[in-house]
């Protein structure tokens, strides 16, 4: 070190131009050096990585609760056609069927009750989770809250919900609930279900019919809805056949809640209890409880 | 005095490679520290990077493995005051790179329960430490990006082993 009068060398009068300059080239040759001494590591150890990893991470993320906010994911991160990314729709029954996302699960948030998360086990381990939902509704967001207080993991919400998938040109699947007219039902080969309330149906109802009320705040009885997906019967849906200011009938409701649930050939009869009283059928007082 | 004089005098100061010498070890030592966890447990370290959501998955392990080792070697060099200015051009470059995946997380508004920067239990105390101090990670970042750019520009490492390879040649 120099003193306050000693006199400076040569190289000190001068600016470091020539150290400035090759110590880029130091730090290529100690990236390069430190780079060949972790691979080197990373083979010879027994716990090493593999340098290339081929599935996505099962992201860690904090319990929403503690951090106050919920992990999101933009579209743009997704990749088209990933094996290992889920989508969820947290939707009810009828926005999930009239479009989804390709092979969305079915996961609606009702207000008081969770959805069964039982399809969740047979996901392969590292698989993403991507939820949407309504935002009006905040559904999507309790969806993701429920699943990451489940303790799973990977799990997000996507950013802009459906409208930002269609937004980015990927794909959406839409299903046309069937319909059918009064005068092609044949009562002995189709199975009725009557999506009017308890008391409705307790009044009078199609002879054999099961009561599934359409509720937005309940799913479907689990042994009522067993029932129906074994039967093979054609699944008929009534309702009263009365529209309420052009809002969906209950028995679109209900028809779309079964399709969405895995039961087959459901399809709505038009116009209802109306339609099958003016067609001169009969109707017959309901049982009540299991039928 | 000519200007150039002045500022030669200035850069060439007896005084730089002193304060380098803090610098460099503040720096070195946080760097060593925050290596060895994820050279012990890279698979830990892949998660952290991970959450960034910077890199596609396919990479991540690279990273993991390499980031770790060129942390620690540059460091150690550090430290030592081995090739002083090439190992602070690797840490200056390093730290640009912490502080735009930390302000990519905090833009995008990724919720991650750590920077990655340390093990667990460093991230905890970390945390501790920046709540009671008030400052955030970027600028720790951004404080330890300054001091390695001091370094870079004003020692010469003369406090470290370049100092004595310089004096043994002579």
């Amino acid at each position: 070190m120099k003193r306050k009068g000693e006199t400076m060398s040569v190289n000190e009068r001068r600016f470091p131009f020539r150290e400035l300059a090759l110590s880029w080239v130091w730090a290529l040759l100690i990236f390069l050096f430190s780079a060949s001494v972790a691979l080197a590591f990373n083979s010879l150890r027994s716990n090493g990585l593999p340098l290339f990893r081929r599935a996505p991470f099962d992201l860690y993320t904090d319990c929403p609760e503690l951090s106050g906010e919920l992990p999101v994911i933009s579209v743009a991160k997704l990749p088209v056609g990933a094996s290992k990314v889920v989508y969820m729709d947290a939707r009810m029954a009828l926005p999930h069927i009239m479009e989804r996302i390709p092979g969305a699960l079915f996961m609606p948030m009702y207000p008081i009750d969770l959805p069964d998360f039982s399809p969740l086990k047979t996901l392969p381990k590292g698989t993403w989770i991507v939820v949407y939902g309504s935002d009006k509704l905040s559904s999507n967001k309790r969806l993701v809250t429920a699943l990451m207080g489940q303790t799973v993991r990977g799990v997000y919400l996507l950013e802009g919900g459906l409208g930002a998938w269609k937004a980015a040109g990927r794909p959406t699947v839409k299903t046309r609930i069937p319909m059918a007219k009064v005068a092609d039902i044949h009562p002995g080969e189709v199975l009725f279900v009557d999506a009017r309330d308890e008391d409705a149906a307790l009044r009078e109802q199609i002879s054999g019919a099961l009561n599934v009320p359409f509720d937005t705040t309940l799913p479907p009885e689990a042994k009522t809805l067993e029932k129906l997906k074994l039967s093979a019967l054609q699944i008929i849906v009534y309702d009263g056949g009365e529209s309420k200011n052009g809002s969906p009938s209950l028995a679109l409701g209900v028809a779309a809640d079964l399709m969405a649930r895995g039961c087959a050939k459901v399809a709505v009869m038009e116009g209802g209890v109306i339609a099958w009283k003016a067609a001169g059928k009969t109707l017959v007082p309901g049982k009540g409880g299991d039928q | 005095m000519k200007p150039e004089s002045f500022i030669c005098r200035f850069w060439n100061h007896w005084s730089h490679p002193v304060v380098g010498l803090h610098f460099r070890l503040v720096v070195g030592i946080v760097f060593v520290l925050a290596a060895i966890p994820k050279i012990v447990d890279p698979s830990s370290f892949a998660w952290s990077i991970a959450l960034y959501q910077m890199l596609h998955y396919r990479h991540v392990h690279l990273l993991a493995v390499i980031l770790p080792w060129v942390e620690l070697v540059a460091g150690v060099f550090l430290i030592l005051g081995f090739r002083t200015r090439g190992s602070a051009v690797v840490v200056c470059g390093m730290l640009v790179m912490f502080i735009v995946a930390i302000a990519f997380a905090i833009i995008n508004k990724i919720e991650m329960s750590g920077c990655g920067c340390f093990s667990q239990e460093g991230a905890k105390a970390l945390e501790a430490h920046r709540s009671e101090m008030g400052t955030s990670l970027l600028f720790r970042d951004l404080a330890m990006l300054v001091m390695t750019g001091y370094v870079w520009l004003f020692d010469t490492g003369r406090l470290g082993l370049d100092g004595v390879i310089k004096r043994l040649r002579k």
